[in-house]
């Protein structure tokens, strides 16, 4: 109890109102091209691959964006576990695409996401990256977290789409025109944030852009994951701190370094 | 006779970021109205604090001076409050120049007014954050928090929509011992979102506010400020009492 000198309270005074959530769908990339090796000591071996229609020098060690982006990952669970009002407010599912769009992580609080799911960049030599796939996929996922939040009376913020590639969109023409759609209603009428980042030089900017209407791709420089991860861990603590705002705003000097828009 | 006793701290959040509160509160007495104050600048706005701070003034002022207009208006009330949002908007839009700022946008907040005269009362309620009143010495809700969906996404002095997301209430306070205006942050502790009620703690204090000196309530209005912002929330907050002396 706390003592004022005239005035007391006792924390069973007031309201203890549950946690809204923020429910974070990460929508990624694991066409063949994800094994691209962006670091680390590779030794080419010589040999010449074709993966998602492009020619690529094998190597035989380094480290490829998917192991990257798997390393920023684990960062982004155990930095938002380790924050007191994250962890009760940031809800995360996972869904990967590459010849098809799949969950592989579904939505639960995150303490009880216990085990991480690895992400395994496809060998299918056609490098197939069914993004809209993937993003109707995403959408539908927070689409159903939103009605169990209100079947529950459980309070809840604007979703978010994270949509990570390092290539160019090659499902259906049709679905992706849904997808795009689907996007441009939902963000003019404020009912998603969507972060596109563009991984490497290869990555379909403009079809990014497409995917998101108000926001630029950020472009990550120098395959720099746990930067970024961190970033949207800490956006996400504030957010979960704050309790309003309804737009996400990114200042240049916050992405200085690792990004570039 | 009424008096008002306001306050608003900075919540732990911005604390930590080293960001300023984007509360603000404030009261105006003048053509024998009494009125209170409170705007919570939009969080996603660096410079909403200083929004904040003039719409307070600029509101409290133009309820004191349009008063009747207010009360009278019937199913005119629409109007009255439109007017009263162009005299907010044009003044951040003088401040949004002073500040070299391209537009108003950037000075958004909620705004809740209260105010009396003789008998009669007029509140303003833009936006999130909770109009109350003390009747009979208990709390119960005048105007609740207006959010849509999400929780993050309110109405502000500057949404193309604030129509959408004000109400107006006017009425004999002859009931009425006390309004009480609170930001978002206060209501994480006295409101209680899903049962839309109010914990009977805010009678007792704004009880003990009534008989204290001036200054006196000021400081144990920020103890408790304090107190209640290192509970339930981590957002500013921020309390502005009209009380019946």
């Amino acid at each position: 109890m706390e003592q004022y000198e005239l005035i007391k309270i006792n924390k069973e005074d007031l309201v203890n109102n549950p946690a809204p959530r923020i429910p974070v769908c990460l929508c990624l990339d694991t066409s063949g091209s994800m094994n691209t090796i962006d670091g680390g000591d590779g030794v080419v071996n010589g040999q010449i691959v074709e993966i998602d229609g492009k020619k690529y020098r094998a190597s035989t060690t380094g480290v490829s964006r998917i192991d990257r982006l798997n390393e920023g990952i684990k960062h982004l669970f155990e930095t938002i576990r380790n924050d007191d009002s994250a962890r009760f407010s940031v809800e995360i599912c996972m869904v990967k695409f590459d010849s098809k769009a799949e969950c592989i992580l579904p939505f639960a609080n995150i303490e009880r996401q216990v085990e991480i799911p690895e992400l395994v960049a496809s060998n299918d030599a056609q490098g197939n990256s069914f993004m809209g796939e993937g993003v109707n996929l995403a959408l539908d996922l927070l689409e159903a977290r939103k009605q169990e939040y209100k079947d529950s009376g459980v309070d809840y913020m604007q979703p978010w789409l994270i949509l990570m590639t390092d290539g160019e969109a090659n499902g259906s023409q049709i679905v992706q025109q849904q997808a795009i759609e689907r996007i441009e209603r939902m963000v003019g009428n404020k009912k998603i944030v969507v972060f596109p980042i563009a991984i490497g030089s290869d990555a379909g900017i403009d079809t990014l852009k497409q995917f998101s209407p108000e926001r630029q791709p950020l472009k990550l420089q120098d395959m720099k994951y746990n930067e970024f991860f961190q970033f949207i861990s800490n956006m996400m603590i504030a957010k979960s701190n704050s309790g309003d705002g309804e737009k996400v705003r990114i200042l240049l000097s916050d992405i200085k370094g690792w990004a570039e828009i | 006779m009424w008096k008002a006793i306001h306050g608003a701290v900075q919540g732990r959040s911005h604390k930590r970021e080293n960001i300023p509160g984007q509360d603000r509160t404030y009261s105006y007495a003048g053509q024998n109205v009494f009125c209170a104050a409170l705007a919570d600048g939009a969080g996603s706005e660096p410079l909403s604090h200083i929004g904040a701070e003039q719409a307070v003034k600029a509101g409290a002022v133009y309820l004191c001076e349009h008063f009747d207009e207010f009360y009278e208006s019937g199913e005119d009330k629409e109007i009255q409050v439109t007017k009263l949002i162009d005299c907010v908007r044009r003044q951040l839009a003088k401040t949004a120049a002073e500040h070299g700022l391209d537009n108003i946008g950037e000075l958004s907040s909620t705004l809740l007014l209260a105010a009396v005269k003789e008998d009669k009362l007029v509140t303003v309620h833009i936006g999130d954050g909770v109009v109350a009143a003390i009747v009979k010495g208990k709390p119960v809700v005048l105007s609740g928090p207006k959010n849509g969906e999400y929780l993050n996404v309110t109405y502000f002095t500057t949404s193309k929509n604030v129509m959408e997301g004000t109400e107006i209430y006017c009425g004999l306070n002859r009931d009425i011992e006390a309004v009480v205006l609170m930001s978002d942050g206060s209501g994480d502790n006295f409101y209680d979102r899903h049962k839309n009620t109010l914990v009977p703690i805010l009678a007792e204090i704004v009880q003990k506010l009534k008989h204290m000196q001036e200054a006196q309530a000021e400081v144990q209005l920020r103890g408790v400020l304090e107190y209640i912002a290192g509970q339930n929330t981590q957002d500013d907050c921020s309390l502005a009492v009209l009380v019946q002396e």
